[in-house]
């Protein structure tokens, strides 16, 4: 758990210098394709400024976190015993689902207090029994839990478009294929959202260090052969950690709804990949929670100006696919770097 | 040095390792028609020495002639073509194919011109002349180590080595088996070939070789001609250690008491779903040590491991004291007093990645003291960590540190000290000394010896012979999947265990 000062200076050396190359090989791309690259740096770091705007500014990066720090640091927990799961977008998915039916169609019949708690659970529920399905397959049959957790999240898609379309579509929309509104009890900000955050990243975190399931799972994760010996007991464990993950996934989707849209559309309009993109937090943040949760922030400033880039600058939500893939890449390539940095490191 | 022909000459070797010089100015010469003994301790340097000059490491400094000119291998292949072959420790053998396809395969690979007819009737004289009989149709898997060890000598005849390296080739023989190696190797000394054997054993040293060059930490401490020195295994053992040898372990009280292990009727499938373990059945009782010989892979890994819990058995039962143990899982068997030294030490019996303190409750986290209140209490397991890093002499800078930077012996260390800080009515160790240095191996025996004394109840499964007579109240011997004996103290002497081993008979 705990690096040497040596190794933490390795990490973030390997960090540093992966993004800074991650960074300039995006600008290279923007400039390229004939944008300005300039003009994105001013778009993403203009708002901090003056001070009336800075908290409205930074709650709103904090917000558009959400969807990506959630499923991160559930799959902080998979990760770590060393089980795949792949599936955060479709656990996000149906957590999405299971917040949008308490908040739009359970609100008004319960008491304002209660909405968000019910809300949370279900979302919960949903994403844990999501991920659920793979955990079973892989502790049953030995089932590779990479391919059931992703062909799950196509599942989730249209899962999610049959709800909206089919059930759930709200009758004054116009024809939108959307929901009715969710109550106004059922909508977080960022006050709401801080308190889910500090929640779930110390229990996580809690979890991990003092809990028989988080010991037993970060033994797994580093020694199978260790863990037999130790008596653990592996579908236990993984049943138990893909629960938690898959359950906070679904807590990333709660926060589309609850705190973004506001309202349910088709999956694809309500994320943009937000599941794969926890992936990236996860790893970038070396799955250590408070470091998944400074990475998601960081990509939540990406997505908060999505659309001010898209009006702006004609600048796709591919651009920041793009960016999230070339972090994700660097994410990767650091931890080879760091290796190396920190074999270079002892012999020096 | 000496008026013999020089063969093979190394001078000024060097060769670092990240944190160790494994080679350290070492100067090496064989003679022509000789056996060259290469005697130290484990890690001393002699597998690197001749890695090296085999082509399959290359050296940081130093020079190597070879028949007065210079030598500079860049691979094996470049070895051969001298005529240097050498028997690896760990066999380079393709298992799926047959021996002759080995053979083939490393002729091509030689750049040797045979074909596969020739190659055949060269293995068929090779055999003849040397008594090497193995079949040359017979996949490599198929067969035992013995068998393996001759397949390699014979390929390496079969490729007309003028030069052998054999690492270590007794530790996978039965001690009857090993005479019968010597008898090769001096058959092929006759045909001018020249053999260097490497052991840790001084016995085998003395037993077999012309001339001895000790290697003691990665230096060379002496050269011993023994057609004009007498050499007496005190004197090596010095020469070895450099010191007097450690102390050996005592069994101050022999006190047989109430039976707390039965096994009945046991059969343990391997891993390949043979029967491993065949109706084993024996009694083991507090204060005893019994000692479980045999060449590895005779069954023994497999009984070892049902009895701790890692390994569920098709028939048969195993109680402990009254307790139903059949199939129980390791965790339980751990709150029953089942402690296991296994011989896997960095894959099985450590989590590298994890710190020492950690690792000291790899099992035994959910026990009252550690775990309390839904609460893994970190503060009591590091002071449960220090403990034992002290009791046991572990070399470790902090608790904290992962595991992963200690070295070989500390970790045995660390896992002995854990096992015994159980509190065990049973222990059972798994070649709990094998590849350690001779201090850490004797302080390992003698912590044994002490829990015996204290009425634990030890099996002790141990690949060296020495070690088990050394220690043990009685002694079986695992044969094809089932135990032998077994013996009294009294009964078992070395060549009756030794026979047994080889044989299977002789009870
Ligand atoms: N490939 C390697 N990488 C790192 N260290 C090594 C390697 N091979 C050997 N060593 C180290 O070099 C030393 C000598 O090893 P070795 O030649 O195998 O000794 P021996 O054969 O006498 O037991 C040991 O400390 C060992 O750990
Ligand atoms: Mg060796």
């Amino acid at each position: 758990m705990r690096l040497k000062p040596s190794d933490r200076l390795a990490t973030t050396l390997a960090l540093t210098a992966s993004l800074s190359v991650a960074l300039l090989v995006f600008a290279a791309i923007l400039g390229t394709h004939g944008y300005s690259v300039t003009g994105f740096a001013r778009v993403v770091s203009s708002g901090f400024w003056p001070p009336e705007n800075l908290s409205w500014r930074l709650s709103s990066i904090f917000i558009n976190s959400l969807p990506v720090l959630f499923p991160a640091l559930g799959l902080i927990v998979a990760f770590r015993m060393g089980f795949w799961n792949i599936g955060a977008e479709g656990q996000l998915l149906v957590g999405m689902a299971a917040a949008t039916w308490v908040g739009v169609f359970l609100a008004d019949r319960l008491p304002g207090a209660s909405v968000l708690p019910a809300m949370v659970v279900a979302a919960f529920v949903a994403g844990a029994l999501w991920a659920a399905g793979p955990a079973l397959l892989r502790v049953w049959l030995g089932v590779n839990e990479v391919l059931t957790t992703l062909m799950l999240n196509y599942v989730a898609v249209h899962l999610v478009n049959y709800l909206v379309e089919y059930r759930w579509k709200d009758p004054r929309g116009f024809g939108f294929i959307r929901t009715p509104p969710l109550h106004e009890s059922a909508r977080i900000g960022a006050a709401e959202g801080a308190v889910l955050v500090v929640l779930a990243a110390g229990l996580v975190y809690f979890m991990l260090r003092y809990t028989q399931l988080g010991f037993e799972l970060r033994i797994i994760g580093s020694s199978p052969k260790a863990a037999r010996y130790a008596g653990i007991s592996y579908a236990k464990v993984t049943l138990l950690a893909m629960l938690i993950s898959g359950g906070l996934a679904g807590l990333g989707g709660m926060s589309v709804v609850a705190g973004l849209t506001g309202e349910l559309m088709e999956a694809q309009r309500m994320s943009p990949g937000y599941g794969y993109t926890g992936i990236i937090a996860a790893w970038l943040g070396r799955l250590h929670p408070a470091a998944v949760v400074a990475a998601s922030l960081f990509l939540g400033l990406i997505y908060e100006r999505q659309s001010v880039l898209q009006a702006t600058m004609r600048l796709g939500v591919g651009y920041t696919m793009l960016f999230n893939g070339l972090l994700l890449f660097a994410a990767i390539s650091s931890t080879y770097l760091e290796k190396r940095l920190r074999e270079a490191g002892r012999l020096g | 040095m000496s008026d013999c022909p020089v063969l093979v000459e190394m001078r000024g070797i060097v060769k670092r390792y990240p944190g160790v010089v494994a080679n350290d100015h070492v100067d090496f010469t064989l003679c022509s028609g000789e056996i060259h003994g290469l005697l130290g301790e484990n890690g001393a340097g002699k597998t690197t020495l001749m890695s090296i000059l085999y082509g399959s490491v290359k050296p940081d400094a130093g020079t190597i002639l070879v028949g007065g000119s210079e030598y500079k291998p860049r691979s094996p292949r470049d070895a051969l073509k001298r005529g240097i072959v050498m028997v690896h420790q760990h066999f380079k053998l393709v298992e799926t194919l047959t021996v002759l396809d080995n053979i083939v395969l490393a002729a091509r690979g030689a750049g040797l011109g045979y074909s596969r007819a020739e190659l055949r009737e060269r293995l068929a004289r090779v055999s003849e002349r040397y008594g090497l009989y193995v079949d040359p149709d017979a996949r490599v898997w198929q067969l035992s180590a013995s068998e393996k060890q001759k397949v390699e000598l014979a390929r390496a005849l079969v490729l007309d080595a003028r030069i052998l390296i054999l690492d270590e080739p007794t530790t996978v023989l039965a001690p009857s088996e090993v005479e019968g190696l010597f008898d090769l190797i001096r058959a092929m000394k006759r045909d001018g070939r020249s053999i260097v054997f490497i052991t840790h054993r001084l016995g085998e040293a003395l037993a077999v070789c012309d001339r001895i060059t000790v290697l003691r930490k990665g230096r060379v401490a002496g050269v011993i001609d023994l057609s004009r020195e007498r050499a007496t295994p005190t004197m090596l053992t010095r020469i070895m250690f450099g010191e007097e040898p450690p102390p050996p372990p005592v069994r101050r009280e022999r006190r047989r008491g109430r039976r707390v292990l039965l096994v009945e009727d046991l059969w343990v499938r391997g891993n390949r779903g043979h029967w491993a373990v065949r109706a084993v059945s024996f009694n083991l009782f507090e204060g005893e040590i019994l000692g479980i010989a045999g060449v590895a892979g005779n069954g023994q890994l497999e009984l070892v491991e049902a009895i701790v819990g890692l390994r569920r058995p098709e028939r048969g039962r195993i109680l402990i004291d009254g307790f139903d143990a059949t199939g129980a899982s390791a965790r339980v068997l751990v709150d029953e007093g089942v402690a296991y030294i296994p011989e896997d030490r960095v894959g099985m019996g450590v989590v590298p990645g994890l710190t020492v303190a950690e690792n000291t409750v790899l099992r035994g986290y959910w026990r009252r003291g550690f775990y309390e209140r839904g609460v893994i209490r970190w503060p009591a397991v590091e002071r449960h960590a220090e403990r034992i890093v002290k009791e046991f002499d572990v070399k470790v800078g902090s608790v904290s540190f992962p595991v992963e930077t200690l070295s070989g012996g500390n970790i045995q260390r660390l896992i002995v000290g854990r096992e015994i800080s159980l509190g065990p009515r049973i222990l059972v160790a798994y070649n709990p000394t094998s590849g350690l240095d001779a201090r850490a191996a004797a302080f390992i025996r003698r912590e044994l010896a002490a829990m015996a004394d204290e009425g634990a109840a030890i099996i002790l499964v141990s690949e060296d012979l020495d070690e088990i007579l050394m220690l043990s109240d009685r002694v079986g011997v695992m044969y094809k999947g089932v135990l032998l004996g077994p013996l009294t103290r009294e009964e078992a002497s070395r060549e009756k265990v030794g026979y047994m081993m080889a044989t299977g008979t002789g009870v």
